[in-house]
């Protein structure tokens, strides 16, 4: 493991921290302690302002991190799927986020129509998902791995237009969103222990269904992880993804490495949807949020990457709530954008570079 | 135990192989020389099943394999060392190992297999939790060998194994190579260094602009004069 | 899939009443064209389709009454898919290939402002159904100051207004006083700047203090804003937006129990619906919309959502019903013009005075350059699980409560 690999995610922290600067610079009001009026020495007095200020805002700040911190788990969820299919295809897969759309909305008809529980309903959606992803494998990205590169993305592309536009017909643009009858109060955790839900950290306020989302979302991460890294399957998937005809000249099937990894890739935005819909109500574009910020975590995170696409996440998820706050009105993903490029003007290689 | 019949193939719409044939018994090493470009390392990667063959035949221990895909002839047993190596560079020297016996059918002899790559070479043993990717030149062919040998060959084929190699462990390489013949695993060989190479064969065939040229014993081809002043350089 | 075939069921009901048209109505009926923009797919398809069938709904009972006389009306319903340059082409078919006599539509403001241009550069009147942006009548003149948009619902500055209004007067007719607001609006689209913009207007004059305002982009999440308003400790907490935003911003604030007993929507897109009860459940209750609506204490309208609801087999909503009405306003402007004549029309609907309309409006619909002057927004508020008008006190069904379903 080299540092390298992680010098998205330090440039990304980096922009973090500046954040929380820049944001007690333009709220704290340090200027009055540069008037001759005032009283004391300046530092103590910046830093009373500063104290009165977090007092009343502070907890601005933990539910941004809090937030910023639990949504950014499924960020690197998603983007771990994403990022094993780039590793081992070489597709840069646009239709990911409409992939996670059919997931929220098999999970809602799962729940709405036969009553079974989303995170129950993980046993269905994300083995579904896997099969949805063997199927699009070979019905629209087998015929066409011989490709260019651009015609591959369009026709991604193209398939996210088509699935959307299936999804509206059949479910109309109306929000479809599921309520959970627990979760809310005393809660009972798998009748080991009572919990009081939300749970409040300093007035910040962490809410059951994104506590599961997150613990949800790192436990597949793991788990994806352990079979990347110890099984046979796993070995296979990396070496296809390192050196596709030393894969072949082992024995390797890459053919159907390729369909496997599309399918596992699949199957995460599956987990992902069970893991969000209870507060994330789906709609046809729902999954484009996700999509889009699973690409600059892929970027950030290195390829093939778990622990990378992990810490990615974390910091999109940071990043984007911290300048919700810092630039009220703007859009969120500004900040995000901005990490996107800095990484890419210090990782020239950018989205197709593997580091040596 | 090998025949190719008037094979023809190519990248793209770049023709290369013009009707390649040949032919290779059990327990021979044979050698395959040629100028850069003549089609040696082509031939090989269409035996392997990397490339499709245009037309042509390829006869494998009676079978047809013409249109196998690769991860099948690997199962039965026709092996290729490719040029470049084709490590996976950043898994260790063993994962490296425990990937050439990754058919199932290998597993059994995993372990005794791992044993004889690393009598062969000592140094992969030292190295084994080493990432492939840092090994230097002569380590990295010795691992892609080792690689080959985990799949317990029955036709052997080197792509320029000593190329990029300081002579003392080309030497070493021929030498290794030799063994694996003595152990009866047969041997297709592709190589610039065709004096060492013809002296180790029993058979050789020279290649150029996409066909076989000439052939005959590794002695005969060594003292042609054609190709001792166009491949030989004496 | 149900609504294909509904939609396929409609068409075929459009056929054959095409077909007893033609043998009832012979020489002595006149028939005038009347079209409707609105999209039809796309991502506001949903409220689309459910405006074309009220119009639809509204121009059979039209004819089956008489209501015209010596005149049938035929419905040319057209797709804007929800974008302004489709709208506008659209807008210019129905024109000049298929010869309507007035439009309406078009439920979005960008589509509408575009739709209102073309139709006062040919002359032909344009009633505005739903559209919210107060700049679209002006659009709706042509060169020589003639006005041809017409609009029925209270536009995005009356909705503004009135909100900061009505905020004061709820707070004060419960025996307490609205000292400060924190307002989260979307800040993406036109609709939630301009809504924002005329509360912000009305409270400076009335004296209404904002303490903190967060304009928000689309996102899974809502909890940090919600926690920013929570913290400027306001008297209340108003919210513009649309459904599933609104959706989660109700659950975030239940999250973080909001301790502000009064949460109102401000022309917002999920309060006042039936569907935010069904998605939400006990959280909805509480939650305040001022919004446009029809008058639930009249009891033609509720006749008329029961027809709907018996024929299409779901709910009339607020934006239906805005459209059916507006295709009344249609057949009474072409029944005082006599004929399909587009300037009879236009000048048959700057006389209009129609006081049988089913909207909560304090006196008749009419037209004071393109906008109806009585039109306003009513309050409504979910309690006990349904969605009642609190607000104002002639029209309220009910008490408003100040409450919070998290019980802060």
């Amino acid at each position: 493991m080299e540092w390298k690999q992680y010098r998205g995610s330090l440039i990304g922290g980096l922009v973090v921290i500046s954040l929380f600067a820049i944001l007690i610079y333009n709220n704290v009001d340090w200027r009055a302690c540069l008037e001759p009026e005032a009283e004391g020495f300046v530092l103590s007095c910046v830093a009373e302002n500063t104290s009165a200020w977090y007092a009343r805002y502070g907890v601005v700040m933990r539910q941004a991190t809090v937030s910023g911190l639990l949504i950014g788990g499924v960020y690197g969820l998603v983007a771990l799927g994403l990022t094993m299919i780039f590793g081992v295809l070489e597709i840069i897969n646009f239709a990911h986020g409409a992939l996670m759309t059919v997931g929220l909305y098999i999970t809602f008809i799962l729940f709405d129509t036969f009553g079974i529980d989303p995170y129950l309903g993980l046993f269905i959606t994300v083995p579904l998902l896997f099969f949805i992803g063997l199927i699009v494998y070979r019905v629209v990205i087998h015929p066409a791995r011989d490709a260019p590169h651009h015609n591959q993305l369009l026709l991604t592309l193209g398939l996210t237009l088509l699935i959307e536009n299936l999804l509206l017909m059949v479910f109309t643009a109306t929000p479809r969103a599921i309520r959970l009858d627990y979760g809310r109060g005393e809660t009972n955790i798998l009748g080991l222990f009572v919990m009081q839900f939300p749970i409040r950290i300093w007035r910040a306020v962490i809410t059951f269904d994104k506590l599961l989302a997150f613990l949800g979302a790192l436990v597949v991460t793991a788990i994806l992880y352990t079979i990347i890294q110890k099984t046979d399957l796993g070995k296979a998937i990396r070496a296809t993804a390192q050196e596709r005809d030393g894969a072949a000249l082992v024995g390797i099937n890459t053919d159907w490495i390729n369909m496997i990894t599309f399918g596992i890739g699949t199957a995460c935005v599956g987990a992902a949807a069970a893991l969000v819909l209870p507060f994330r109500p789906a709609d046809p574009t729902a999954g484009n949020l996700f999509n889009i910020t699973a690409f600059i975590i892929v970027v950030l995170g290195g390829m093939g990457n778990a622990i990378g696409a992990l810490l990615g996440g974390l910091i999109i998820g940071l990043t984007q709530e911290l300048t919700g706050i810092f630039f009220p009105g703007s859009p969120d993903l500004i900040g995000v954008f901005v990490i996107f490029i800095l990484v890419l003007l210090f990782r020239p290689q950018g989205l197709l570079g593997q580091a040596a | 135990m090998l025949t190719i019949e008037n094979l023809e193939a190519g990248y793209g719409d770049v023709k290369v192989l013009f009707g390649v044939s040949l032919e290779i018994q059990a327990g021979e090493i044979v050698a395959l020389i040629g100028a850069n470009g003549a089609g040696k390392t082509t031939t090989i990667k269409t035996l392997s099943g990397l490339l499709r063959a245009r037309s042509g035949r390829i006869i494998y221990d009676g079978q047809d394999i013409t249109h196998w895909q690769s991860h099948k002839i690997v199962a039965a047993g026709l092996i290729q060392v490719a040029e470049g190596r084709k490590l996976f560079p950043r898994l260790s020297v063993l994962e490296n190992l425990e990937l050439g016996s990754f058919l199932r059918k290998l597993r059994a002899n995993r372990a005794k297999n791992l044993k004889h790559v690393y009598s062969l070479f000592p140094r992969l043993a030292e190295r084994k939790n080493q990432i492939a990717g840092t090994l230097s030149g002569g380590e990295q062919q010795m691992l892609a060998i080792g690689r080959a040998l985990m799949s317990e060959p029955k036709l052997l084929m080197l792509d320029e194994p000593s190329l990029g190699l300081a002579p003392m462990l080309v030497q070493d390489i021929f030498n290794v190579v030799q063994g694996i013949n003595d152990d009866g695993t047969t041997i297709l060989i592709v190589e610039q260094n065709a004096v060492q190479t013809l002296r180790m064969a029993q058979r050789g065939y020279v290649m150029e602009h996409g066909k076989i040229t000439l052939s005959g014993t590794g002695d005969e081809l060594l003292h042609d004069d054609r190709i001792r002043t166009a491949y030989l350089g004496l | 899939m149900s609504k294909i075939l509904r939609i396929v069921g409609l068409m075929a009901l459009l056929m054959m009443s095409f077909g007893v048209m033609v043998t009832t109505a012979q020489d002595d009926m006149m028939v005038v064209r009347i079209g409707g923009i609105h999209p039809l797919t796309g991502f506001l398809a949903n409220d689309g389709l459910g405006m074309d069938q009220a119009i639809q709904m509204a121009v059979d009972e039209i004819n089956e009454m008489g209501l015209v006389p010596g005149i049938t009306l035929e419905y040319v319903s057209a797709d804007s898919t929800g974008a302004a340059d489709v709208g506008q082409q659209e807008a210019e078919r129905l024109i000049t290939e298929e010869g309507i006599s007035v439009i309406i539509g078009t439920f979005q403001s960008a589509v509408t402002g575009n739709v209102a241009t073309v139709a006062a550069r040919e002359g032909v009147p344009l009633i505005i159904d739903v559209a919210a942006a107060s700049d679209i009548t002006e659009r709706g003149r042509d060169a020589d100051g003639n006005q041809w948009t017409f609009r029925i619902q209270p536009n995005a500055d009356v909705m503004g207004t009135f909100a900061a209004q009505y905020a004061v007067a709820m707070t004060s007719a419960g025996g307490g006083e609205l000292g400060s607001v924190a307002y989260l609006h979307e800040g993406v689209t036109d609709y939630g700047r301009s809504v924002y913009g005329a509360f912000e207007a009305e409270a400076a004059n009335i004296g209404l203090d904002i303490v903190e305002t967060v304009g928000y982009e689309f996102g899974a999440d809502y909890t940090t804003d919600v926690t920013i308003v929570g913290a400027s400790a306001p008297d209340a907490v108003m919210v513009t937006g649309y459904y599933g935003d609104g959706l989660t911003i109700a659950q975030n604030m239940e999250a973080i129990a909001l301790d502000v007993p009064f949460v109102m929507g401000v022309a917002q897109g999920t309060y006042d619906q039936d569907q935010f009860v069904a998605d939400a459940g006990s959280l909805a209750e509480c939650f305040f919309n001022s919004n446009y609506r029809w008058d639930n204490l009249n009891p033609h309208a509720l006749a008329v959502r029961a027809r709907y609801a018996e024929r299409f087999g779901e709910g009339m909503t607020s934006a239906d019903v805005l459209a059916w009405q507006a295709t009344y306003i249609a057949a009474d402007a072409i029944r005082r013009a006599g004929s399909g004549d587009t300037a009879a029309i236009q000048a048959a609907l700057l006389e209009t005075d129609y006081e049988y309309h089913i909207m909560p409006y304090d006196g008749s619909i009419t037209f004071v350059d393109g906008e109806t002057p009585n039109a306003i927004p009513v309050v409504m508020q979910v309690q006990d699980g349904a969605v009642k008008q609190v607000w104002p006190p002639e029209i309220a069904e009910s008490e408003p409560r100040f409450c919070t379903s998290w019980g802060g």
